[in-house]
């Protein structure tokens, strides 16, 4: 169809440091975000066995200067590609985006590899684990944390974030966002033609990107936005999964309560053109479900998640059982992410409220879940390549008896199937699949 | 014995409406003489003595119509032929039912011989696009809004975005009235240090100035910074509300929390504000949108002192004319709202 490089966005390809070195002077030399005092400090804190002291501060660092570099995208953007209303351009990136997401994010804007990705994910719940013992002085010694953890958490922290100059961030991202407000593609745009063979997060983030333009843009800029839309989405209509669908019709719901006409007018004309009001809420009780299940996953990926997911899962269950379907595929990414823990277990005060929701909700809901929104879950994806997280999938996904035929996606489906055979291999072999696919 | 002399608008009324239709792409003479009834009838239309001020939507299908609100419902109410005497039959079962969150809505069949009519309602929250404005969203499908904006004024709107304004008065001054209700709305906002808030604030609440001036009989708004009642003879009489009534405190709130609790707030606040234009006097409002007096009654300065009477209704347009001379001094602005609709804002002593 085009010669057009299939990808959008990649991560930056050169070696900050080659995996093999483990000396921590010569990784920490490399961290060129870090002042030259912070460097020295984290080698010596290092080589004098002070691991949980150097790697606690080599991630602090990492995620503060990730997220900075993230916020340079602008909070409400962020907001609309991890689907959190309750950010806006006044939110603090540093508190309101947890490090998971963070992570998730860099990965999905091409700041990151898969690799780096993965072992970034490791080194964090490494630190979280470390940072959450109490202090027993009848513990195991084996409950320190080894020389090799230190070095690779400051290892994957300077190839990923510490070693790259900050200006280089999402750069690719950000000139297609400023194309998307300044200029009025055509069917011919190369960037238009992109979207046709890019994997479908892009697609995603494309339509994420219009709906962040159309809250807060103005004049031309709107009318760019409103013309661009009508060419992209109508296009990919038919590819776009019901959340993505959802998501457009919940921003006209917005849009039209926050008295935004030219806003209301341009989402109106793309809701015409497919067809869709189907998807626009008819009260804005989703948005509220949205903010609670943010929060419960905020809780979940942050430290010490398991006291503090209980209060965020108890408001979400008192919200009700009848989840409004724009705030569905949320909801049961925050359910599940209580129900199947981390490595480490579950939070035990969360379980009543997270069992009470899930016991409600029907197996056509979970169909729509598997077929719709497991495919671009980043969040629930890698749990099911963990021990611990798998055992607890087999057990609540089995129990529900779900008929694989009633599904449409292939990976769901055989998912499913793998589930009900109570295969653990192929499970996790299929998420993974599943977890690469979604991003090309 | 001579005939006696008729003055009449219809002819007047029917051509304005027509040129409207044909406008708007909707050439239909029964369509045209049932709205031309419904100008005259929502002058002045009461059940049991009870006013009421219903916004009729004409449309060619409700279904396509409402896909523009969300969460809109609507209930079918009856059928009539397209024909002026089914006006007062739609009238009579749908008026009482109407209200600022009920609205009457027609919808003609493919033929154009008959109607279907009832009511339907959106999901409105206190920031939410207006009817009025909403219709215009979907400029391919026809629709035809006709409201009675304030005791003498009558506007017909229609999708594409043709506007007629009936005006049953004698007055030579004829003047928009959103314009000068947009430009004291400013002023009241000018205190706002944030941009984004002012913006979002002042849109607000020019659209809730104009939705509560539609249904006053008269009314005058004065925009005023710390102004000391006492030092000024001219401004004394006044009822002060304490605390003040902080609309811009609990419009962030509304924004901030977007809760029920929240909504309730600002609803409740509107309410109060409803209350205040039913009395006589000036109410004031400063430039970070906050109420802090009503009834106050101008006296001019040379006025006799002895004399306690108070300049009472009737004596708007003099007052307004009086309080004029005290802007840039005591007063930001005022908007003055007659009881015939005419609308004026004074930024700057004359």
């Amino acid at each position: 169809m085009n010669d057009i490089a299939i990808k959008l966005w990649s991560a930056p390809t050169g070696v900050i440091v080659a995996d093999s070195i483990s000396d921590p002077a010569e990784i920490s030399i490399a961290a060129i975000q870090l002042r030259g005092r912070e460097q020295h400090q984290i080698a010596s804190n290092i080589q004098q066995g002070n691991f949980e002291m150097a790697s606690t501060y080599v991630w602090t660092r990492t995620m503060a200067l990730l997220k900075k570099q993230l916020a340079t995208l602008g909070m409400e953007f962020l907001g609309e590609l991890l689907q959190r209303p309750d950010l806006d351009e006044y939110s603090d990136v540093g508190t309101s985006l947890s490090d998971s997401e963070a992570i998730s994010l860099a990965r999905d804007l091409g700041i990151l590899t898969p690799t780096q990705t993965m072992r970034l994910f490791q080194s964090q719940e490494t630190v979280s684990h470390f940072s959450a013992l109490d202090n027993d002085p009848a513990g195991d010694v084996s409950q320190e944390m080894t020389l090799e953890e230190a070095i690779s958490c400051l290892r994957v922290c300077v190839q990923g974030v510490l070693g790259h100059e900050q200006v280089t961030v999402a750069e690719d991202f950000k000139s297609f966002r400023h194309k998307l407000e300044t200029e009025t593609f055509t069917e011919n745009s190369p960037e238009f033609l992109k979207l046709m063979s890019s994997p479908y997060f892009f697609l995603k983030t494309a339509v994420s990107i219009l709906i962040s333009i159309f809250k807060v843009g103005q004049g031309a800029q709107l009318e760019h936005i409103a013309r661009n839309s009508l060419l992209i989405i109508p296009a990919y209509w038919d590819k776009l999964k019901a959340p993505e669908k959802w998501q457009i019709g919940q921003a006209y719901a917005e849009q039209f309560n926050e008295g935004r006409k030219d806003s209301v007018r341009g989402l109106h004309a793309v809701l015409v053109a497919v067809k869709g009001f189907d998807y626009v809420p008819e009260n804005l009780r989703s948005t509220t479900f949205i903010q609670v299940a943010n929060s419960v996953i905020s809780a979940h990926q942050a430290m010490n998640n398991f006291y503090n997911e209980p209060a965020p899962m108890r408001e979400l269950a008192s919200l009700g059982t009848s989840i409004p379907n724009p705030a569905l595929s949320q909801c049961m990414t925050a359910i599940l992410c209580v129900r199947l823990g981390n490595q480490y277990g579950v939070s035990t005060a969360a379980q009543p409220p997270a069992e009470q929701l899930i016991s409600s909700i029907s197996k056509e809901r979970w169909y729509y879940y598997l077929d719709e929104k497991l495919g671009q879950d980043r969040i629930i994806l890698p749990k099911l390549m963990s021990h611990s997280s798998l055992g607890r999938w087999m057990e609540i996904i089995a129990g529900l008896e779900l008929d694989p035929n009633n599904l449409r996606d292939r990976h769901s489906k055989s998912l499913i199937v793998a589930t009900n055979a109570r295969n653990d291999a192929r499970v996790t072999g299929i998420a993974r699949r599943i977890l690469d696919a979604s991003l090309g | 014995m001579p005939n006696p002399a008729i003055v009449s608008f219809r002819a007047q009324t029917n051509g304005g409406i027509s040129d409207l239709l044909r406008d708007e792409g909707l050439a239909c003479a029964q369509s045209q003489d049932l709205l031309s009834y419904f100008a005259g009838a929502l002058l002045n239309y009461k059940e049991e003595g009870v006013e009421f001020l219903p916004s009729i939507v004409l449309c060619d299908s409700v279904d396509e119509f409402l896909t523009t609100f969300p969460g809109s419902v609507y209930h079918i109410i009856g059928c009539a032929p397209l024909s002026p005497v089914s006006g007062s039959q739609i009238l009579k079962e749908c008026a009482p039912l109407s209200g600022s969150n009920w609205f009457i809505f027609i919808e003609r069949d493919e033929q154009g011989g008959s109607v279907k009519y009832g009511i339907f309602t959106y999901f409105k929250t206190p920031t939410a696009i207006p009817l009025h404005e909403g219709i215009s969203i979907n400029p391919d499908h026809l629709c035809i809004l006709i409201r009675k904006t304030s005791t003498n004024t009558i506007d017909i709107r229609g999708s594409k975005g043709h506007l007629l304004t009936l005006l049953f008065s004698t007055l030579r001054e004829v003047t928009d009235t959103s314009e000068p209700i947009a430009r004291f709305a400013e002023r009241c906002c000018a205190r706002i240090d944030d941009n984004d808030l002012r913006e979002e604030f002042g849109n607000y609440f020019f659209n809730l100035l104009e939705r509560t001036l539609s249904s006053c009989h008269g009314t005058i708004l004065a925009c005023a910074n710390e102004l000391d009642y006492a030092a000024f003879p001219s401004l004394r009489d006044a009822v002060h509300v304490e605390p003040i009534i902080n609309f811009l405190e609990i419009f962030s709130e509304f924004k901030q929390e977007n809760s029920a609790d929240s909504i309730l707030s600002l609803q409740r606040c509107e309410e109060l504000l409803q209350g205040f234009l039913r009395c006589d006097g000036i109410i004031m409002i400063d430039g970070s949108g906050c109420i802090s007096a009503y009834r106050v009654f101008y006296k001019p300065p040379n006025a006799d002192a002895d004399d306690t009477t108070q300049v009472v209704g009737g004596a708007r347009r003099r007052a307004f004319e009086g309080i004029k001379e005290l802007i840039g001094d005591q007063l930001d602005s005022v908007l003055f709202r007659s009881q015939d609709g005419q609308t004026l804002f004074c930024g700057e002593r004359p």
